[in-house]
């Protein structure tokens, strides 16, 4: 008997040695592991914060000691629909800090995915499928706007369009000095902009990701179609859309996830006007009450989880993965004619104002001293590269060029971006190895799903989180819990283009390799990776690119205001102290336009395939 | 020289069975192909003695060492298997010269850079690709690749190689010289050589035995001519022979000369050269092409249906009531639509099957009833 026990345990011991000595399981199994802990693991701890009493104004309120267990969150911010009121107004808190927001919120959401899609969908549909003209300048600038801060073009919406006689109404902006055009409040401020602004950045998305499907799209679908003599509106309907469908609805699901969590669009363009939404109503409430604060976060996490859901199902069972056959049929191009120029022209001067006017905006912002004077004579380079600027009475002494601070900044934001990109890019290759290898299996489902899950967290409440966890780990902080939460964050889209990166090439090349003998971390180095470069490399730039871009991420865990240029800029124009906020603001456009042309030009690295086109 | 055992090798893909209980036995430096259609299970199996692939069930053994046992455990990876294996799509690292294709597994043994020097000159040499020893895979044509694959699979000396369909990606005239090639090859090298192919003539020209499969089981496993001339069954039959081999099927009626197949309104008589011990109830008989005889009198009478001439070789269709049947005639000859010919069936090459299980049960001779 003891015999036969011994060698079922021996039996056991070598199955699992031979089923650990192949990499592609140790990976999912370390992954699995890792993400369980760093994604499931805050999600637990931001649930027990919501039943969990804090210090404070907070514990004031609930009447009740640091730490104890109380339901009082979940009644006050979800359930107190009358507060009484005072002169027959009545007053719901949950009303004003919940509902009022979450409606917000998801129009908000709505109409930016519908504005993404019909905007990066129909430029995408022109570059591709038509005879348009400067196609290589408007296919270059597009993806600009999803390279450039979101809040590049909020600033930029509020500093041209705002005037003296809405919002906060301390200054002309530029339409209103230089012009005399004085917008109305709602096309400045809340929902319409908002949506507007929400919609252009995550436009790109759409232009890549139906870009993609149009442009492996066979001809022959369409010519069949005329052949039978279809007409071109019934063509579109009936054949192209039906065929981007899946690439739409899983932009539009992306977008939407997006929106919910976007912070620093509406920090600019609602709160002005009290226009709240989700984001920024959690972000207020975690000073004052931050039971409620999580509870935000939970709801912003689950709309994340059933939009994984709903992705999962629509596309999971059809995935569709093009691979590059050489064999390009014919793609034959609809040929514009006379709306060739005018359209044209449009887009290209449409590119240019969301592309290339915000930077003449910020240019011109940060060199003039009184607000709203856009002479010659009212501008400056002192804000650059002043010394002793002490006849401002804000702001500091010394030019941003010339601040050591600033520089200090921009040095730890590129490192921290560096590394989060190295990290997210690395374990995204390994993970796009493993579930390509592994596809289909279980534990190859569970770790693509979770590898993506970070990124419908929103950020703020991600931040949160991990805030919540720096508590109880003493190890976690300063530049550690940043890098870990940057690299948590953007590992999803490493792990897409690694992913497809990993599907395009076929499993032989590597065979090939294993029947000789070629060891593992051999043939990832010098037969997978060199095949694969540029894609492989996308998966590095994204994370690189985002993080010198990112606030909301961060903002909450920062040890001062001063430790990154996004923070800094935030924390500036919260201060009104608008050249140097702008100055900073080109400084970090600036940065990141760079870093993405560099890599761009010496890997062939590209967003386009970070984000999975 | 190894010998290679697989013993009740089973994979299954969740409920799909691909391979089912493998029973086979490959002698040290033969040609095997493994043949049949898409799905059958070939290069499966091909790629579970690689060790690419994990059995479900069974033992493989290659020269008395245990690569696989499900029930004890034992996998051994396939570098360790000392195996070649030459891939459909030949797998040649794009970014790779055609020298650094071939020299990458010796380095990586460690081989001392003279050696593999000389190595790749003599493989490169045998092969016919010299010239193109600083040219990367995508500079070449179909044919030079494939060559490139065949001495990178070659060049660390393994003790076996396996071959997944190499020449299907080649064109017909590619085709037929490559295969000698590699004929010679196994000469040379003196290797075993495993072979996968839907090809019935490849299989026919290059093995020393054939292991035809169909839906993951073993139809049958000999050597070529063998299979040819006396197939174990109704599936091997059909699959081997080009034009394929004529089924007459019909109810079966004993009679004291042999037996009587009722089909199509026509009788046939089989009389049987050895012992029938079972006597089936639905029978299919068959008989080649090339037994089928056509004479100018003294036979049976039958009409043409079709006739395409190849110049080497005429395939026939005769119509016989309600029955085809397929002759070929050697020679440079055409016959007249719906003419009228007459023909005889060669003796002693007519199988009979038992219809149910598809196993052949005797062979003999097929006269038609008068």
């Amino acid at each position: 008997m003891e015999t036969i026990q011994r060698n079922q345990v021996k039996r056991l011991g070598r199955m699992t040695h031979t089923f650990l000595s192949k990499p592609a399981n140790l990976i999912l199994v370390v992954f699995l592991v890792l993400l369980t802990f760093l994604t499931l693991y805050p999600l637990l701890v931001l649930i027990f914060e919501t039943f969990t009493v804090h210090s404070g104004r907070e514990a004031r309120a609930v009447g009740l000691p640091r730490g104890s267990y109380t339901d009082y969150h979940f009644k006050r911010l979800l359930f107190t629909l009358d507060d009484g009121g005072a002169m027959g107004v009545t007053y719901s808190n949950s009303w004003i800090q919940f509902y009022g927001p979450l409606l917000n919120t998801l129009s908000v959401a709505f109409t930016s995915s519908a504005v993404a899609i019909l905007f990066g969908g129909t430029v995408a549909w022109f570059i591709t499928r038509s005879n348009l003209k400067y196609k290589k300048f408007i296919s270059g600038v597009f993806v600009f706007p999803y390279i450039m801060p979101s809040w590049t073009l909020a600033l930029f919406w509020q500093s041209f369009f705002k005037n003296e006689f809405i919002g906060t109404g301390t200054s002309n902006g530029i339409l209103a000095s230089v012009f005399g055009i004085f917008m109305p409040e709602w096309f400045v401020y809340g929902y319409f902009p908002i949506s507007i602004v929400l919609g252009l950045h995550y436009a790109p998305f759409a232009y890549i990701l139906i870009g993609g499907i149009l442009r492996n799209m066979d001809a022959n679908l369409e010519e069949a179609a005329t052949v039978l003599k279809t007409s071109r509106m019934r063509l579109l309907r009936r054949i192209t859309l039906p065929i981007i469908k899946p690439a739409a609805l899983s932009t539009f699901l992306l977008v939407f996830a997006s929106s919910i969590s976007a912070y620093s669009v509406p920090v600019f363009l609602g709160s002005p006007v009290r226009y709240y939404m989700l984001s920024t109503k959690m972000k207020s409430l975690m000073d004052t009450y931050p039971g409620q604060a999580y509870i935000i976060a939970a709801v912003m996490i689950m709309f994340g989880i059933v939009i994984l859901g709903i992705n999962q199902k629509v596309t999971g069972s059809r995935k569709s993965y093009t691979t590059v056959t050489g064999k390009s049929s014919q793609v034959s191009l609809v040929d514009l004619r006379k709306w060739n120029r005018p359209v044209a022209v449009f887009l290209v001067i449409l590119m240019l104002l969301i592309a290339v006017l915000p930077l003449i905006t910020f240019a011109a912002e940060s060199v003039i001293i009184k607000a709203g004077n856009y002479s010659l004579s009212n501008m400056t380079l002192d804000f650059w590269i002043g010394t002793n600027l002490t006849y401002l009475d804000q702001g500091d002494s010394t030019g941003i060029l010339l601040s050591g601070k600033v520089w200090k900044a921009l040095f730890y934001s590129l490192a921290l971006a560096a590394t989060c990109a190295v990290v997210a890019g690395t374990c995204g290759m390994l993970v796009g190895y493993a579930v390509a290898k592994k596809r289909g299996t279980r534990m190859a489902n569970a770790v693509n799903s979770l590898a993506f899950f970070p990124y419908l967290m929103p950020s703020l409440a991600f931040g949160a989180i991990y805030l919540a966890m720096s508590v109880r780990v003493s190890w976690l902080n300063g530049f550690v819990l940043l890098a870990l939460i940057g690299s948590v964050k953007y590992l999803p889209f490493a792990s897409r283009s690694g992913l497809n990166a990993m599907l395009q090439l076929s499993g032989e090349i590597e065979e090939a390799g294993q029947i000789v003998g070629i060891p593992w971390w051999k043939r990832m180095t010098r037969i997978i990776f060199p095949i694969q470069k540029s894609s492989l490399l996308s998966g590095y730039l994204l994370p690189l690119v985002s993080c010198m871009r990112e606030l909301s991420l961060f903002v909450l865990l920062v040890p001062t205001s001063n430790t990154l240029l996004t923070t800094m800029l935030m924390q500036y124009s919260e201060k009104g102290w608008a050249q140097f906020g702008s100055a900073i603001n080109l400084l970090i456009i600036i940065v990141v336009l760079l870093i993405n042309y560099l890599v761009n030009k010496l890997t062939g690295a590209s967003i386009d395939k970070g984000i999975g086109g | 020289m190894p010998e290679i055992i697989l013993t009740n090798v089973t994979k299954r893909f969740g409920k799909f069975v691909a391979v089912d209980k493998l029973n086979l036995n490959i002698h040290s430096n033969e040609f095997i192909t493994l043949l049949g259609p898409s799905g059958c299970g070939k290069t499966t199996t091909l790629r579970m003695i690689a060790g690419l692939e994990t059995p479900t069930e069974g033992r493989i053994m290659i020269d008395e060492d245990v690569v696989f046992d499900a029930d004890e455990g034992i996998n051994v990876p396939p570098n360790k298997r000392d195996v070649g294996f030459l891939f459909q799509n030949y797998a040649l690292w794009p970014h790779m010269t055609v020298k650094q294709n071939i020299a990458f597994g010796l380095e990586n043994l460690k081989w001392p850079k003279k050696d593999i020097d000389e190595r790749v000159d003599e493989l490169t040499l045998m092969l016919k690709i010299r010239e193109f020893l600083d040219r990367y895979p995508s500079e070449l044509s179909g044919g030079q690749q494939q060559r490139v694959a065949i001495a990178r699979t070659l060049a660390p000396k393994p003790r076996v190689l396996f071959m997944d369909e190499p020449l299907s990606n080649l064109d017909a005239k590619l085709r037929t010289d490559m295969r000698s090639e590699l004929k010679r090859l196994h000469k040379t090298t003196d290797s075993t050589f495993v072979y996968v192919t839907h090809d019935q003539l490849e299989a026919m020209t290059l093995s020393t035995r054939i292991c035809i499969m169909e839906l993951g089981k073993l139809m049958q496993y000999a050597p070529p001519l063998e299979m040819y001339q006396s197939p174990a069954n109704l599936f091997v039959a059909d699959f081997m022979g080009n034009p394929s081999m004529n089924f007459i099927e019909g109810k079966a009626e004993k009679t004291d000369k042999g037996v009587c197949l009722l089909s199509g309104g026509v009788a046939f008589a089989f009389t049987p050269s050895s012992v029938l011990d079972a006597m089936p109830e639905q029978a299919v008989i068959g008989i080649r092409p090339e037994h089928v005889l056509i004479s100018d009198e003294g036979g049976c009478p039958a009409k043409v249906y079709s006739s395409l001439p190849s110049g080497l070789e005429t395939t026939i269709r005769l119509s016989l009531g309600e029955i085809m049947l397929t002759s070929v005639v050697f020679g440079g000859m055409d016959f007249e639509l719906d003419s009228d010919v007459s023909f005889n069936f060669v003796p002693n090459q007519a199988i009979l099957f038992d219809k149910g299980s598809g196993n052949a049960l005797a062979r003999g001779s097929l006269q038609l009833s008068k």
